[in-house]
């Protein structure tokens, strides 16, 4: 392989890992601040430790489906790997803008779906390219991803809405000392936290790493030591989350900690308990889903079931409408940017 | 620090509108204190410090009216809340009106000096301030109350418990109103030393510090309406 692709290909599955750590990590980490339980510190710390668990024990099942449940690789590997190489740098590169962009605007986009869509441009141009024909792409894998995104939320809503239900139907109607019963919750809510952080890194590491893994697998890179290829890129993942957390998602933590003083400890235990339990499952099944919606969808369902006075449902538009956008802008910019690359490399 | 280059999941939450009603209703019972204040200083003659207080009333509602406005820009339709917003903006527009009416007891004051009140018509003008400010420290009491029904969720045990202290406000707004006729008939009995002017001046002021402690009973029984139905 190129060096200077394999080069760009790791930094840009880095960049995305640090921005997965800066942003989506911090979201779901930020929910436990605001019950000054933990420092921002140790939450990322707990964060660091429990993502690489995550990542490693089970991230390899999403890795899989990112590197080659959409797209048939084998068949262009036949053809030249080298394409494939090329494309999944476009895609990584394509996913990377999208993400900046949005970050940029402030926009509720997701990597998991720009990855996926960026992945699936790839596809697209090996169809145009007639590399493989347009049925062979897994257009049932991706139906599959898709569904998921829209069941994930809506789940996790149910989830966290029976959740804080009983919660508050055996807790906080019956307590005569409510301040005294959240107190007890901070603790279940620290618990949580990690149980959110080792269920993002077992799902969204692959958003970063799953391109270099076709790459790396397909150039017949081996394990070191006792680890698989797969691990070593799910430990390089992780490491970058918890840098992207560590340099830039302070800050989202300290705003989100900040500014949702309404998640207290049993409404934030519901939240995060539900969307980890949610993205773990699709961990174990191998489908890519958004951590951020899932929690988006999670606060939803504790709000429907009294525990916030008020949610905006506006914020359900906007992500709708990137569910709508981002697939597709992600596909068209991969293969945009594949043009250049092929043209130089090729 | 200002919200910008992050994707985060801020924008689902909103602003408590419980909160917003409680501190709203802190400004109005200051804007209450004040006046008490303000009477007593008029009484007394102090017309510096009368005037001072004057001001800061007047202060103490615009910013109450404010905080009205506000209240208004957190409910767009998009956002859900686990109460029935046009209830809330009746109860927002009641107890706002509890400074508005304080408000104009403290310009109507400053109108006639209080040079030819008897001393009996004073003290017990005080008297019925000091009714007037029981009944609206009670209704004080109530909205922190607030907080304890959010944090469980509305559970029927909070709202029963608060709906359980709204009957001694209105017995206590019940004996501002008997009080207040008292107050009148002392008045006439000295129509005479005052003059028609006088009295139609005292006649208004006793009028608007018992509606004070009308219009708070109004505000809470509102609230009791909220409340209820949630249980």
């Amino acid at each position: 392989m190129d060096i200077l692709l394999g080069l760009a290909l790791i930094l840009a599955g880095f960049y995305m890992a640090w921005n997965i750590g800066a942003n989506d990590l911090a979201n779901a980490m930020g929910t436990s601040v605001g019950s000054k339980a933990l420092t921002i510190k140790q939450v990322i710390i707990l964060a660091a430790v429990f993502e690489l668990a995550g990542a490693l024990l089970f991230g390899s099942n999403v890795t899989g489906t990112i590197a080659k449940g959409i797209v048939p690789l084998d068949k262009i590997i036949e053809i030249s790997p080298l394409i494939v190489t090329v494309g999944m740098l476009a895609a990584i590169l394509a996913a990377s803008f999208w993400i900046t962009l949005a970050t940029f605007y402030n926009l509720p986009v997701s990597t998991t779906h720009s990855i996926v869509g960026s992945v699936l441009g790839f596809g697209i141009i090996c169809v145009l390219y007639g590399y493989i024909a347009y049925s062979d792409i897994h257009w049932s894998v991706l139906i599959s991803i898709v569904a998921s995104w829209f069941l994930s939320p809506l789940v996790g809503a149910v989830l966290a809405y029976i959740i804080f239900y009983i919660v508050r139907k055996r807790f906080l109607v019956k307590s005569e000392n409510v301040p005294g019963v959240e107190k007890k919750f901070i603790w279940l809510q620290v618990a949580t936290a990690c149980f959110i952080a080792f269920a993002h890194g077992s799902n969204d590491v692959a958003n970063a790493i799953g391109p270099l893994y076709a790459v790396f697998e397909m150039y017949g890179y081996g394990g070191l030591g006792p680890l698989t290829l797969s691990q070593i890129l799910l430990l390089l993942g992780a490491i970058g989350i918890v840098i992207g957390l560590s340099t830039w998602g302070y800050k989202v933590i300290d705003t989100v900690g900040n500014k949702i003083t309404e998640l207290t400890p049993t409404r934030g235990f519901s939240a995060q308990f539900a969307t980890a339990s949610v993205v773990l499952a699709h961990s174990f099944v191998g489908l890519p889903i958004s951590t951020t919606h899932t929690l988006v969808g999670a606060v939803i369902g504790v709000g429907l079931a009294g525990g916030l006075s008020g949610v905006n449902f506006k914020v359900i538009k906007n992500i709708v409408s990137s569910w709508f956008i981002t697939v597709p802008v992600a596909a068209v910019t991969c293969m945009i940017i594949f043009f250049p690359l092929a043209w130089f490399f090729l | 620090m200002p919200h910008r280059y992050m994707r985060s999941i801020l924008n689902i939450f909103v602003d408590s509108p419980m909160d917003a009603l409680e501190d709203h209703s802190k400004k109005v019972v200051e804007t209450v204190d004040r006046l008490s204040e303000m009477l007593d200083q008029y009484l007394e003659g102090n017309c510096s410090r009368t005037e001072e207080l004057r001001q800061i009333i007047d202060d103490l509602e615009h910013d109450a009216d404010k905080m009205k406005q506000q209240f208004q820009m957190i409910l767009p339709n998009s956002v859900v809340i686990q109460l029935d917003t046009n209830d809330l903006l009746d109860f927002l527009k009641s107890q706002d009106g509890i400074a508005n009416i304080a408000q104009n007891a403290a310009h109507w004051m400053t109108l006639r000096p209080p040079e030819d009140i008897p001393q009996d018509v004073k003290d017990e003008l005080c008297n019925l301030m000091k009714m007037s400010m029981k009944c609206i420290h009670g209704y004080e009491n109530v909205m922190k109350d607030l907080e304890k029904v959010e944090a469980t969720s509305y559970s029927k045990t909070e709202i029963q418990r608060l709906v359980e202290k709204i009957p001694a406000i209105e017995k206590q707004e019940y004996e501002v109103d008997m009080f207040e006729i008292k107050v009148l008939k002392t008045l006439f009995e000295h129509e005479n030393e005052i003059g028609g002017a006088g009295v139609y001046h005292i006649v208004r002021l006793i009028d608007n510090i018992g509606d004070i402690a009308d219009q708070t009973a109004h505000s809470v029984d509102i609230l009791r309406k909220i409340l209820i139905k949630k249980t």
